[in-house]
């Protein structure tokens, strides 16, 4: 073996020293050098201690660009669910509810995700004005088990209550490229990926909406769900298992009881609701008669059903596919969220009871 | 806590060398330091292990010191072996062997459901090693050293070393633990440990994770019941040969280039495998610290090449087998054992009775067998190793693989070639490398970048901390 492994050196002792403080301080200068930019940019927004710079969310995975907007001060009401919440505008949700939203939908949320997100708006907004949950399957799935996350990723430690455990998570390619983003927006050399208060509308052009190709998948819809099996004889209702229910009573039950909840399921396409007698269907109304009781033993909640045959959900040119309405349709929505959070009557939702 | 992680990379490993050079002044504060900093390694992955760690640990140091002072106990170095073998017995394979008697009896059987403490297959074949050579002291009359406890325990338990070797004998490395670690050519052991570090860091997640994005899908394809075409077999094949030798090299390059920064050298345990032109030649460079094991403690007792050639190849075939079943409680290991014993006994039988190949055959016929064995050895079933088999005579039909991206395919053909072609770390690195600064400043970027690379995602395990 070399001479390293002696006791004594060979003469180049000067240039192997020389070479070990290139060796290392190349490495430990870049590291803390490209670490410093990191936490300078703070891609995330997430740091304490970082420069107060105008950021923005930059992440196109929303799961890292939320927990910022969940924390910031000047929204008092928010918006969770999925990609059927994410085109409810918080300007008009503003004026509709005399409030300051955020939508923080993000696409293919589980539940989890959303009750995490939540948690972190409520740590920061104690005395939260309104809650709006768009209800779709990822709350009324009947399963076994509820599924945590998606296979994007989700970075738990932006979501719990210590955000110096940030710090560890930030020397990443991941980051960099991040802090590259957001280093090109603040220069004002990159467009916005997400509205300052979450809201993105994530639609083509209105001019490319081609109905002919919207009403071919709503017909690949409405076949499927004539051939959707059948429920069961004698399956009782009440033996159904609705995994992510247990986590929206608990997420619900903490939120204050001034605070205004308002839950609705989201207008799919009538082709895309289940028909009935289809085992579906049969788990989607109990889904509903449950999520109802849980809001009737909650002060101050809502639940408003969109998921009906109505004016909405049967004209086709409202939306691009079964279940993604467009701009138009979700100004309907929000205008009669505002009227079902009154008590007021409308043709396109239907209150409990009623 | 893996090598190829953040936490280890930036906090771990410079906080433990900070301490021990700290301390290099005082011998036994800084090697205590070393045993705690290896202790916590080791219980950072699960802290349940740990007392089965300390506890075979300070047993076998036990026996040592009872056999040193009172010699008469001539047995006491056999228990030792033989309590070695049962605590591996238990916990590695008790499931395995109770499993098989209930199926050849027809009795139903429950999983005992015991858990393989990590490194377990390692460190017990250090204390093994450590009371057979007692037992060969013993029995010649000749002089062993016995070690303090904290000597012991660093032997066995020395971090860079403990979950999947090398396999380290202790007449190498314990001496060397009484070094200054500040003589002369620290920053030359420094330099090249830390450029070994990073050579294996990058065999890692560079090359060895690259192949197992295209081969795992394909694998599993196959353990999910579906089949390969000929394109995906022979891809499959190639791919997982590169993966293991790139995931176990690039650990022991990791482990031999830390165990240098704190001033030690350990073995090598890889000599450019895929260059061997036999299987005999194969495992002289594959596993080497494993094969020196087995030669040393299981073939040679068994005889090794005296008694003739069909002792010899006898032997080999045993000694091979036993090597199969370390790999994993398992037919499947015990069929892959016998395999490589047949064709090591092979290889045995062809060379004694004069007959040649020319190399480049060899290397092909080595080549060919190692890649259709090891799919046993990944599959751990008998009906997807058939089914893979199938695939690979083209049975289930032709057609190319269509997965992975360019720059998986980039990275299979380059590693293939570093495989084919390169030198071995241990050359390129401990022996050529020279002190140019262009290198060192290239080395440190390179640092940093593997370091942000690995920051982002979940790290693979090393294959081999399954053993």
């Amino acid at each position: 073996m070399n001479s390293f492994t002696s006791s004594s050196d060979h003469g180049n002792g000067v240039d192997w020293r020389r070479f070990a403080r290139w060796f290392y301080g190349a490495g430990i200068g870049l590291g803390i050098f490209l670490y410093l930019l990191i936490f300078i940019i703070d891609p995330f927004d997430t740091l304490p201690f970082s420069p107060p710079l105008d950021r923005v969310p930059i992440a196109s995975n929303a799961r890292f660009s939320f927990p910022a907007l969940a924390r910031k001060p000047e929204f008092d009401s928010v918006v969770l669910g999925t990609s059927t919440s994410r085109l409810l505008r918080p300007e008009m949700l503003d004026r509709l509810f005399a409030a300051r939203f955020a939508n923080l939908s993000m696409n293919s949320a589980t539940a989890y995700e959303q009750s995490r997100l939540l948690e972190v708006f409520v740590r920061h907004h104690p005395a939260a004005k309104t809650v709006i949950v768009g209800i779709d399957v990822a709350w009324c799935e009947a399963a076994e088990a509820v599924e945590k996350y998606t296979p994007r990723p989700f970075p738990e430690w932006m979501y719990d209550s210590n955000p110096y455990n940030d710090f560890l998570h930030h020397f990443n390619l991941y980051t960099i490229e991040q802090a590259g983003r957001q280093a090109g927006t603040m220069l004002g050399l990159r467009r916005l990926k997400y509205g300052r208060d979450g809201y993105t509308n994530f639609l083509p052009d209105p001019a490319a909406h081609d109905l002919g190709k919207v009403q071919t998948s709503l017909a690949i819809a409405r076949a499927n769900g004539l051939t959707a099996a059948k429920a069961p004889p004698g399956l009782d209702p009440a033996s159904l298992t609705f995994p992510a229910l247990p986590l929206m009573q608990d997420m619900l039950r903490k939120l204050p009881a001034d605070t205004r909840k308002i839950l609705f399921f989201a207008p799919y396409h009538v082709a895309r609701q289940p028909v009935s007698g289809s085992q579906s269907r049969m788990e989607w109304d109990e889904c509903k008669n449950r999520i109802a009781g849980m809001a009737a033993e909650i002060p101050n909640t809502l639940t408003a059903d969109f998921m009906i045959e109505s004016p909405l959900t049967a004209t086709d040119s409202n939306y691009w596919d079964p279940v993604h309405y467009s701009v138009a349709a979700a100004d309907i929505l929000m205008t009669d969220l505002g009227r079902a959070a009154k008590g007021q009557p409308g043709d396109n939702f239907r209150l409990p009871g009623k | 806590m893996l090598f190829n992680s953040e936490v280890f990379i930036l906090l771990f490993l410079p906080l433990s060398l900070g301490v021990y050079y700290a301390l290099s002044g005082r011998t036994g504060l800084r090697l205590w330091a070393l045993v705690i900093a290896s202790l916590i390694f080791y219980s950072y992955w699960d802290i349940r292990f740990l007392p089965i760690l300390l506890g075979s640990t300070i047993g076998n140091w036990l026996i040592v010191q009872i056999y040193a002072r009172w010699r008469r106990f001539h047995w006491l170095p056999l228990a030792g072996v033989l309590f070695n073998v049962g605590v591996i017995a238990l916990f590695k394979y008790a499931d395995f062997l109770t499993s098989s008697l209930a199926a050849i009896g027809g009795w139903s059987h429950e999983p005992i459901g015991i858990i393989l403490p990590l490194g377990i297959s390692f460190f017990t074949f250090q204390h093994i090693s450590y009371q057979m050579d007692l037992r060969r002291a013993a029995a010649s009359g000749e002089e062993f050293i016995v070690h303090g406890l904290r000597d012991y325990i660093l032997f066995v338990a020395f971090f860079p070393h403990l979950i999947s070797g090398p396999i380290v004998r202790h007449n190498e490395i314990i001496h060397q633990f009484h070094l200054n670690p500040m003589r002369a050519g620290l920053s030359e052991r420094m330099s090249r440990g830390g450029i070994m570090f990073l050579v294996g860091l990058s065999k890692k997640v560079l090359i060895a994770d690259s192949a197992a994005r295209m081969g795992t899908p394909l694998f599993n394809r196959v353990l999910e019941g579906g089949v390969l075409n000929l394109g995906e077999a022979w891809l499959v094949m190639h791919a997982y040969m590169l993966q293991l030798y790139f995931d176990f090299s690039g650990y022991t390059d990791m482990a031999i280039g830390m165990a240098l920064m704190f001033g030690f050298t350990i073995p090598f345990n890889f000599d450019r495998p895929h260059m061997a032109t036999s299987i005999q030649d194969f495992w002289r460079r594959w596993h080497m610290t494993l094969s020196r094991f087995m030669r040393d403690y299981i073939y040679i007792p068994l005889g090794g090449n005296k008694g003739g050639v069909w002792y010899q190849a006898r032997n080999m075939f045993l000694t091979m087998l036993v090597g199969g079943l370390w790999h994993g409680a398992n037919w499947t290991y015990v069929v892959w054992g016998a395999m490589h014993g047949a064709g090591v006994a092979a290889n045995i039988l062809w060379r004694r009775a004069g007959f040649s190949m020319p190399p480049l055959l060899g290397w092909t016929c080595m080549t060919l067998f190692i890649g259709v064995t090891w799919i046993l050895f990944r599959t751990e079933s008998f009906p997807a190793t058939w089914s893979i088999y199938q695939s690979l005579a083209g049975m289930h039909g032709a057609g190319a693989a269509v997965i992975g991206t360019a720059l998986n395919y980039a990275v299979l053909i380059a590693g293939t070639v570093l495989a084919l072609s390169g030198p071995s770390s241990q050359t390129a690195i401990l022996e050529r490398l020279q002190p140019w600064r262009p290198i060192g400043i290239a080395a440190g970027a390179v640092a940093v970048f593997l370091v942000l690379l690995i920051g982002g995602g979940l790290q693979s395990e090393f294959i081999y901390f399954q053993f």
